[in-house]
């Protein structure tokens, strides 16, 4: 069952045989998969329980009901919005339902990098198919195609660059548009929809408003999680809950899982434990239609361009000459571009200027097209806890990807010109605002360092990388610890760099492999 | 949060002669701490309106500082409030309620931006406080905590982005953006909330108090 920990009878003491920190992606699907198997199985959540019924796509209710920090979560310098999940069913509750298996270039890396004995080519293809099935993975259908794609679409067709159609893990969709607030139709296939009743099922329980502050461990064996209850409100602690449990799988995703581990003092030799961070970032243009554009109706996220995503290129092998290994730091072959759209309050945060020049740009609203360049990232952010709720993250462009960044944002702006926008808007301080036959070197000239442009970003990964040798990773490529017995992780932080695309498929992938390795120990 | 609570600074780190620009955010926090001192010093934290406030995060005169920067920023010039939306204390109730449940340290860093603005003619050596100066003088103070960079530009951003959040939240304002507002109240599907498709999740929810499996 789903039990409210903060209704408990408080300090609790409680004894299973494993405890999942988290219960988005990864964790959901290692509990569900744990539970099935026999385990005893409690999963602690630090956000509540959202079902359908109570989301009102309002985004001053959802977006605290769902997102760490109420969806204001950045980088200590503030310049880079990180958005995560805090609720039952974690970032996939209301992420936009993309769905992409990880490229073979970027897998022949890891196994030849570290590993990955645990996790051959067949062993993904099993766990894929197991998830791909579990959320009913499918193409998004033409006709669900709706206006604002249709325009990135006719952009890459008038420019000639590769464009094409997704696929989603949604059923039942009626097209509303509000993704990111949750899904008030429940089609979404996500966590708290296809998981967490498994989870349930499967006899285990689910504390929500139960915030993991440390793993408990003595003589190199972990033996439990010290919990606190959150005020639900406040979020403040109520009191301790504490889980005795042979074995713990910490699924707090990429920034909750290194703090707690680093909290926990869990030895890690290799250092890269919350060292390692990558996080897809992202820098958006808006273009003006002489007709209404209505980005926020329908589907948000259907087609997509990978022109200038180079997997074979921007992974040679390691045994490459020199070519390729040019042609691998070469700019252009790690941008992703999609369109994107948000809601009034959260666009009107994001458009630059106040007073006048600001209301001008939201009359525009119904008019705008927003497409973003989300690169596949290199540089390597840290994730530190701070105190015994919170936790820092740093991240800042290395120049390699600065200029991938830059390029992107003026690709974004080329395809906004080719689908018809008469005017295309970068939300830098001062407004940067282009008109066609414009040159795009203002674009290429911005110092990201200033802070005077935001970066968004919303797949965080790689903070806990898994590699089979214990100098280079915290732990193996079943997700289980190297040092500490009976630690596992299962999320996002265990990709040993970014992906370059959606996450979750492969996330939840994970999930269903570690729930299996430690059902099977 | 009690008022008092809302003007204790951060004192786990010094501040140095490093000036105002390059700071770190824990140096930024210290400062506007700082600033709460020396406000408190000559009496700058006193003499709110009475206004009815039910806030549950921000402190009054945090309420009036951030209805006093709604004056100063949303209008199409200063002061010019739009009939359109939420009135300027309204904007700051719709704040203090997104606001709730915010991480300590963010909250904390909030309350550093309302010091910083309502006390940073202070900087500037001025004597009438942020929430006496008419609207287009206020501006100016934004503008000069913006200009100073840093942290300050991102206090200001702060400030910024909060006044959006009060202002475009409220259903009045998307009209003259086009927008049609939330789906659910239109025409269309039915939401969840209808008893078969609510039910599933309710049956996995456990009532509120109960014990689960394995206490020890
Ligand atoms: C706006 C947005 C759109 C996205 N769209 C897509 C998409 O279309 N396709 C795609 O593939 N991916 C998408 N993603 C990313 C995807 O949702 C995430 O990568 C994925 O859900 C991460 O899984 P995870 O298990 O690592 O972490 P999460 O799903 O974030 O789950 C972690 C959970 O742990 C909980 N937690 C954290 N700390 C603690 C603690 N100390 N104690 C207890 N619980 C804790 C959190 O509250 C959270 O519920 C999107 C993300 C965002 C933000
Ligand atoms: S677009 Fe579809 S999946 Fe997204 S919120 Fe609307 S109905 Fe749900």
């Amino acid at each position: 069952m789903i039990y409210d920990a903060s209704t408990f009878d408080l300090p609790i003491r409680i004894k299973t045989d494993l405890c999942v920190i988290g219960s988005g992606a990864g964790g959901a699907a290692a509990a569900a998969v744990a539970a099935e198997l026999g385990l005893d199985v409690v999963v602690l959540e630090t956000g509540p329980f959202v079902p359908p019924s109570v989301m009102n796509q309002r985004e001053e209710d959802m977006m605290p009901a769902l997102l760490r920090a109420n969806g204001s979560q950045t980088t200590t310098d503030g310049r880079c919005t990180i958005i995560q999940g805090r609720a039952l069913g974690g970032s996939t509750v209301h992420n936009t339902n993309l769905c992409k298996r990880i490229p073979d270039a970027i897998l022949d890396e890891w196994e030849e990098t570290r590993g990955m004995k645990y996790l051959p080519r067949s062993r993904w293809e099993e766990i894929y198919q197991q998830v791909e099935a579990a959320l009913d993975v499918s193409p998004i259908e033409s006709h669900r195609v709706n206006h604002h794609n249709q325009l990135f679409q006719r952009g890459c067709e008038a420019l000639g660059w590769d464009s094409g159609g997704l696929l989603h893990n949604r059923n039942g969709c009626v097209e509303s548009g509000f993704c990111s607030l949750g899904c008030s139709y429940d089609a979404k296939n996500n966590a708290a929809k296809i998981y967490v009743p498994r989870i349930v099922e499967a006899d285990g329980q689910i504390f929500t408003h139960c915030q993991a502050v440390r793993v408990l461990h003595r003589d190199g064996k972990a033996y439990g999680v010290e919990a606190v209850a959150l005020e639900p409100t406040t979020r403040r602690s109520m009191g301790s809950v504490t889980i005795e449990a042979d074995q713990v799988c910490v699924s707090a995703s990429a920034t909750g899982t290194p703090a707690i581990l680093l909290r926990s003092d869990i030895p890690d030799p290799s250092g890269e434990t919350g060292n390692r961070l990558t996080i897809h970032p992202a820098l958006v243009a808006a273009g003006e239609f002489d007709k209404p554009v209505r980005g926020w109706e329908g589907i948000p996220q259907s087609i997509a361009s990978s022109e200038f995503l180079d997997f074979e290129a921007a992974h040679p092998p390691q045994d490459a000459g020199d070519a390729a290994r040019a042609r691998a730091e070469e700019v252009g072959h790690r941008t992703w571009l999609i369109p994107v759209f948000a809601h009034p309050m959260s666009t009107a945060t994001i458009m630059p200027g106040w007073g006048k020049e600001h209301r001008r740009l939201m009359e525009r609203y119904d008019r705008m097209a927003v497409f973003t360049a989300m690169v596949h990232d290199r540089s390597h952010g840290t994730v530190r806890p701070s105190g015994e709720l919170d936790l820092d993250i740093e991240w800042s462009p290395a120049e390699p990807d600065r200029r991938e960044l830059l390029f992107g944002l003026a690709r974004t702006a080329e395809l906004l010109f080719a689908a018809g926008a008469k005017r295309v808007f970068a939300p830098h301080r001062p407004l940067i605002e282009l008109e066609p036959g414009d040159s795009l070197s203002p674009l290429h000239d911005i110092d990201l360092t200033t802070g005077a442009i935001d970066l968004n970003a919303v797949h965080p990964m790689s903070s806990v990388p898994m590699g089979d040798d214990p100098s280079n990773a915290p732990v193996d490529s079943r997700g289980k610890h190297h040092h500490i017995d009976g630690l596992w992780v299962a999320d996002g932080s265990l990709f040993p760099t970014s992906i370059g695309g959606p996450p979750q498929l492969s996330i939840y992938a994970l999930g269903v492999h570690v729930g299996q390795s430690i059902a099977d120990l | 949060m009690s008022e008092e609570e809302a003007k204790s600074p951060e004192d786990s780190e010094e501040a140095n002669g490093d000036g105002l620009l390059h700071m770190t955010r824990r140096k930024f926090l210290w400062l506007t701490g700082a600033g709460v001192v020396g406000a408190l010093a000559v009496g700058r934290f006193g003499c709110y309106s009475t206004e009815q406030w039910e806030g549950q995060v921000l402190a009054r005169w945090e309420a009036h500082t951030m209805a006093a920067a709604a004056l100063a920023l949303i209008p199409d010039e200063p002061g010019r409030w739009p009939t359109e939306g939420p009135t300027p204390w309204e904007v700051a109730a719709n704040v203090d309620r997104y606001l709730s449940g915010m991480p300590q340290a963010m909250l904390r860093e909030i309350r550093g931006m309302f010091v910083l603005i309502e006390q940073g003619t202070l900087l500037g050596c001025g004597i009438r406080r942020f929430t006496r100066l008419p609207a287009a003088k206020r501006l100016d103070v934004l503008l000069t905590i913006r200009d100073r960079g840093e942290m300050f530009a991102l206090a200001f951003e702060g400030i910024r982005a909060l006044c959006y959040v009060g202002w475009y939240q409220d259903d009045h304002t998307w009209q003259r953006l086009g927008y049609d507002g939330l789906m659910i109240q239109r025409e269309g599907p039915p939401a969840v909330p209808t008893p078969e498709q609510s039910a599933p999740y309710q049956e996995l929810v456990a009532e509120p108090g109960a014990v689960p499996r394995g206490v020890l």
